[in-house]
């Protein structure tokens, strides 16, 4: 259990991240910091869909073809 | 009291995402199935077939076209539903002359002198959407973005004349309508509608394809971005 | 050459260092500082400084490279365009009549 989080360390980062948007957005009584949090939460969300995109060692996809290119599948389904 | 309350939804909260994370395939490994599948097909043919180098835009306007037309017209629709709300209101007809707070020297001096780099970077981006990273949406936003700062800097007025009376609607229209254009051209080349011409012979026209849509999904955006600011501004 | 190498690491390392720095700096200045003038000098500084540092690290770290040009460009444009935002910022709650505040006597301003 807990080498499998160490392996996806970057994916419990988003998690740490979703949490703090969460508690945000539920013990605070300003509007605007619960706004923050929200926002907090939607980045932590972009940076799980990225981190599933990431190949060791690879490059950006829409550079010159390597053969370990990341996926480029993430990148549009943050933009939508 | 509270306070537990919210520790305890953050545990529960917490808990399923964690074990969730857990049971995921290694982090950065090529055999993820996020990578084998479908990715793979595009990096392998995406730049050959659909008309750009940047994979990215391949996706999000060839292979995934419906969606991104179906985004173009909600950008509208969103221009539409400030429109009906401000109307309904009656907040567009009132316009009040609010008085201005003159714009400090520094601001205005600073402005004029970033203004033309801003505008040729959105150009930049928009044209290179095909090549690297950018396109329509983003370079849209930057020309939008520098409407608002001519129109805080240099007054309602000055800024009103870059976008004239007359072609307006088209302008702010100009992503579903390029969208639709490009749409029918493919239904009549391939019988599809957004279809795009497979054959080798024809990459120049599935290249121009995709330019002609960045550049109407970025007109159009900067334009719809413009007139939101210019109708809340008059609230 | 790789005499080179390390000095354009050191370089790199100090410079981001010294962003990384004044980020930290900038976000404590936002979040403990008492009233909105004092918050927009730490968040300007922080922009300034800190995006600026380490966008020179990283066109250092690019050397002679077309990247490191586009780099240096946008750390010109950070430069000039965040104290401008700054000024600004401050300038309108100035005008507004946010009065800032001071240690001694009635609390006036603040968040």
């Amino acid at each position: 259990m807990l080498l499998a989080l160490w392996t996806n360390v970057d994916y419990v980062a988003s998690v740490v991240l979703f949490c703090i948007g969460l508690y945000c957005v539920i013990a605070k009584n300003n509007l605007i910091k619960k706004f923050i949090g929200l926002n907090i939460m939607e980045t932590s969300v972009f940076a799980f869909i990225v981190a599933m995109g990431v190949v060791e060692g690879g490059t950006h996809p829409s550079w010159e073809p390597a053969p370990g290119r990341r996926t480029p599948t993430p990148y549009p389904r943050a933009l939508s | 009291m509270k306070k537990a309350l919210v520790i305890v939804l953050l545990i529960v909260a917490a808990v399923p995402l964690v074990a969730a994370v857990a049971g995921l395939p290694p982090h950065g490994s090529p055999s993820n199935p996020t990578y084998t599948h479908v990715s793979a097909y595009y990096l392998e043919h995406g730049a050959e077939e659909a008309g750009a180098e940047n994979i990215v835009t391949d996706m999000i306007l060839n292979y995934r076209g419906f969606d991104t037309n179906g985004e173009v017209t909600v950008i509208f629709t969103s221009l539409a539903a400030v429109f009906g709300v401000l109307l309904l209101t009656g907040a567009v007809a009132r316009k009040p002359a609010a008085p201005e707070i003159p714009v400090s020297m520094v601001v205005r001096f600073i402005a004029r002198l970033l203004a033309p780099f801003i505008a040729i970077f959105a150009v930049y981006v928009i044209l290179n959407g095909h090549i690297s990273p950018g396109g329509g949406f983003q370079g849209g936003t930057v020309l939008g973005a520098l409407y608002i700062t001519v129109s805080i800097v240099l007054g309602r007025d000055e800024a009103r004349r870059l976008l004239p009376r007359g072609p307006k609607p088209w302008l702010q229209a100009a992503g579903p309508l390029t969208f639709v254009g490009v749409g029918l051209l493919g239904l009549v080349l391939t019988g599809y509608y957004l279809g795009f011409p497979t054959t080798p012979a024809l990459a120049w026209l599935r290249t121009a394809m995709i330019v002609v849509i960045e550049i109407g999904i970025g007109v159009g955006g900067a334009a719809v971005l413009a007139s939101v600011y210019e109708t809340m501004e008059a609230d | 050459m790789s005499g080179i190498d390390a000095v354009i690491g050191a370089v790199t390392a100090v410079l981001a260092g010294v962003g990384a720095f004044f980020f930290l700096v900038g976000t404590l200045g936002i979040l403990r500082l008492p009233d909105f003038y004092c918050r927009t000098h730490a968040a300007t500084k922080c922009d300034t400084i800190g995006a600026g540092s380490i966008l020179l690290a990283l066109a250092i770290f690019n050397r002679l490279h077309p990247e490191s040009l586009k780099i240096i460009a946008l750390a010109a444009l950070v430069l000039l365009s965040s104290p401008t935002a700054g000024h600004a910022l401050a300038r309108a709650a100035f005008r507004t009549g946010l009065v800032p505040w001071q240690r001694t006597g009635a609390k006036g301003g603040g968040s």
